[in-house]
């Protein structure tokens, strides 16, 4: 595994591009890891056939570390055992035996000069650090950003909760409609962010957000909204979402997540967040509330869709329905504001 | 077709140089893949004609700056990839004797001070050196290389402020690729052309195709005459592309995929090898033989390099001056 990260983290293997026992070119994108810093292609160092993958998508592994053997096409027998047996004080430092630079001159062959490989020193030096060093940091830049950024949330936004309930019949039924016509599921963000993006534009307090003593406000209506895995969080951004169609949202709701699974979210395309959406909808649970990022307005959460009984015309009915609890940055949003954007959200939600 | 109007030997010599640039480079990218290369590099794969094409213009004894991203001024400059690679390996015999690394290769006996990473630094040195020519009355000129991205330092102002007061014999080589690490060049600045602003330091200057390596060469020639007359200096902006990551850990996804297809199509060693074919003693054949030759070369010095000792406990004070 080449040295790519910028910190001392791990790197994850995200997908092999190549499959055990397929030809590989040196120069060839052999798999994507994510660093620290961004998703990432690498290259093959050597052509041949992929021999072994000893660590599989999902793994994380140290720079330096063996991940893979490819056979060469053009080495010596003795090329290719060498560097897919390492002996034990062998440094360990190429993923793939030496390559054979095609018209290469003769070249003196014997024992390569020895030269401790910078992964071996790096290495031998972890292993004198203190235990509890760096080390323990194994979190992941995404991890260490969230956890960064929900930290400052709670050290200076001043959250106000306001809960209702919104019928979702009709938004069931445009739902169906939706992800047929997308192909794909896409859930009520869509609607969620189109709705919201128009009612931000109308009340504009929503648009404005507190950073330390620095208030600002978004030019466009942009909407975000959460995108969580296992060990990662990303809220990427629709952007300028008034006047968007929930089908043009519905696509770039479906671009953004997958970008997001494969780690790849430009930084733009997490930036600029005036409202945030976290839907929990698919979930048993009735409601929650949203940390709302800093440099946004407010975070709204969707609860569980439930059968709820409710009373329509004097007789009792019983409907799909949410529980929505919005959380406001007190400094910026108003109890009224914010009761004004779920009473909007209510009737543009129901009305669908 | 203007490559008819050089000799064969000076054209193959500029194809040539280009080549081992790239080659050199794509073999140190593997070098870090494969882990045997130490610490981050910055790579000029896409760039070569602007290096090539600027110190083809010039004489041994001009002198050059250049940036975090050195190793194709380096090698145009004159110095040999065995120096330069011992140098990224960190061995004592390179060519800042093991202390300097990928981002401060050079060597002052061939016109090149060590290379300045930090961005925009070597503007102001450039321009010293242009007025310690001056004042010495000698007829050199002094190139500085640097990228879009300085144009926004103050050093940029400071040191073309003072060149152009001067008049000193200077050549400001803006390597324009479009970005600094991730930032787009527009969205640091409203003017299309970098060029432009020589206007407002009441000096000359000219926005050249930087991947046509002859094209790079004449406007050099015509630039380094003007200041050896005594009549600089001169900003040149070369419009280039990296074809590779701002370093090597940079996955480069801020470069729109169309955009990379359209720059990699006019590939400054593929555009001027296909040119080089019209030419009726050129043939196919002659740049395959130049590609060997290159590769073989290039093989050659990183088996040297990768054998030289590291500097030692007490090497620590020598070479050193500050
Ligand atoms: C003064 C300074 N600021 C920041 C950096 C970090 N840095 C290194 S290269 C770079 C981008 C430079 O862009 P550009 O000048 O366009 O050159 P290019 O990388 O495109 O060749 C930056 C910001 C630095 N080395 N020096
Ligand atoms: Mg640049």
């Amino acid at each position: 595994m080449p040295d790519l990260g910028t910190a001392d983290a791990e790197i994850r293997i995200v997908e092999w591009l190549v499959e055990v026992g397929q030809s590989v070119a040196r120069g060839e994108a052999l798999l994507t890891a994510e660093t620290d810093k961004a998703a990432i292609e690498i290259e093959s160092v050597a052509s041949g056939i992929l021999q072994e993958v000893r660590v599989e998508a999902g793994d994380e592994v140290a720079a330096g570390e063996v991940i893979a053997v490819v056979k060469g096409e053009g080495g010596t027998e003795i090329s290719t055992e060498s560097a897919t047996e390492p002996g034990p004080d062998t440094a360990v430092e190429a993923e793939v035996p030496e390559p054979q630079i095609a018209p290469a001159p003769a070249q003196p062959s014997g024992p390569k000069p020895s030269r401790k490989g910078m992964f071996a020193r790096n290495r031998e030096a972890r292993a004198r650090r203190p235990a509890g060093g760096r080390r323990h940091a194994g979190l992941r830049d995404n991890q260490r950003a969230v956890a960064k950024r929900l930290t400052r949330s709670h050290r200076e936004i001043v959250p106000f909760d306001m809960v209702c309930r919104i019928e979702m019949t009709a938004a069931a039924r445009q739902l169906e409609i939706l992800e047929t016509e997308l192909q794909r599921r896409v859930g009520y963000n869509p609607f969620f962010i189109s709705a919201i993006a128009g009612i931000a534009r109308d009340i504009p307090c929503f648009l404005s957000y507190q950073l330390g003593d620095e208030v600002g406000t978004h030019e466009q209506a942009n909407v975000g909204f959460v995108v969580g895995f296992d060990r990662a969080l990303y809220i990427p951004v629709v952007h300028d979402a008034d006047g968007k169609v929930p089908i043009d949202i519905g696509r770039e709701v479906s671009r953004l997540a997958l970008k997001a699974a494969r780690g790849r979210l430009s930084v733009e395309e997490c930036s600029g967040a005036c409202v945030v959406v976290s839907d929990l909808s698919g979930y048993p649970i009735q409601s929650f509330n949203a940390v709302i990022p800093p440099g946004s307005s407010a975070a709204v959460a969707i609860g569980g869709v439930e059968e709820v009984p409710i009373v329509k015309d004097g007789t009792v009915a019983v409907v799909p329905a949410v529980q929505v609890t919005l959380t406001v940055d007190h400094r910026v949003v108003n109890g009224r504001n914010a009761a004004m954007l779920l009473t909007r959200l209510i009737e543009s939600m129901e009305a669908l | 077709m203007k490559e008819t109007e050089y000799d064969r030997e000076f054209l193959v010599d500029l194809y040539e140089r280009m080549l081992l640039i790239r080659e050199f480079e794509e073999e140190v990218k593997f070098l870090f893949l494969e882990g045997t290369m130490p610490g981050t590099i910055h790579q000029c794969q896409g760039q070569e004609a602007a290096a090539v094409g600027v110190c083809s213009a010039l004489e041994e004894d001009d002198v050059i700056t250049s940036t975090h991203r050195p190793h194709g001024h380096a090698l145009a400059k004159g110095l040999t990839p065995e120096e330069i690679l011992i140098e990224l390996f960190g061995g004592g015999t390179g060519c800042c004797r093991g202390k300097g690394g990928s981002m401060h290769v050079g060597n002052i006996d061939k016109g090149m001070p060590p290379a300045i990473a930090i961005v925009g630094g070597g503007i102001p040195l450039a321009t010293g050196m242009a007025l310690a020519l001056k004042m010495q009355k000698r007829p050199q000129v002094a190139v500085c290389f640097f990228g879009d991205g300085a144009t926004s330092e103050g050093a940029f102002h400071e040191g073309i402020t003072l060149g152009a007061i001067w008049d000193l014999p200077v050549i400001y080589v803006c390597e324009n690729n479009l970005y600094g690490a991730s930032t787009r060049v527009d969205e640091i600045t409203r003017m299309p052309h970098i060029a432009e602003r020589a206007a407002a330091y009441g000096i000359r200057g000219e926005t050249v195709e930087g991947n046509d390596v002859l094209a790079v060469h004449e406007a050099t020639r015509i630039a380094a005459r003007q200041c050896r007359d005594g009549e600089g200096p001169v900003l040149l902006e070369l419009e280039t592309y990296r074809l590779t990551g701002h370093s090597r850990r940079d996955a480069c996804h801020y470069q729109p995929e169309e955009e990379r297809e359209a720059w990699a199509r006019r590939d400054p060693i593929l555009v001027f090898g296909r040119a080089l074919c019209q030419r009726d003693d050129v043939e196919q054949a002659d740049l395959d033989r130049i590609r060997c030759d290159v590769e073989a070369r290039v093989a050659g010095a990183i088996e040297t390099a990768r054998g030289e000792p590291a500097p030692t406990l007490a090497d620590l004070t020598t070479d050193v001056y500050a």
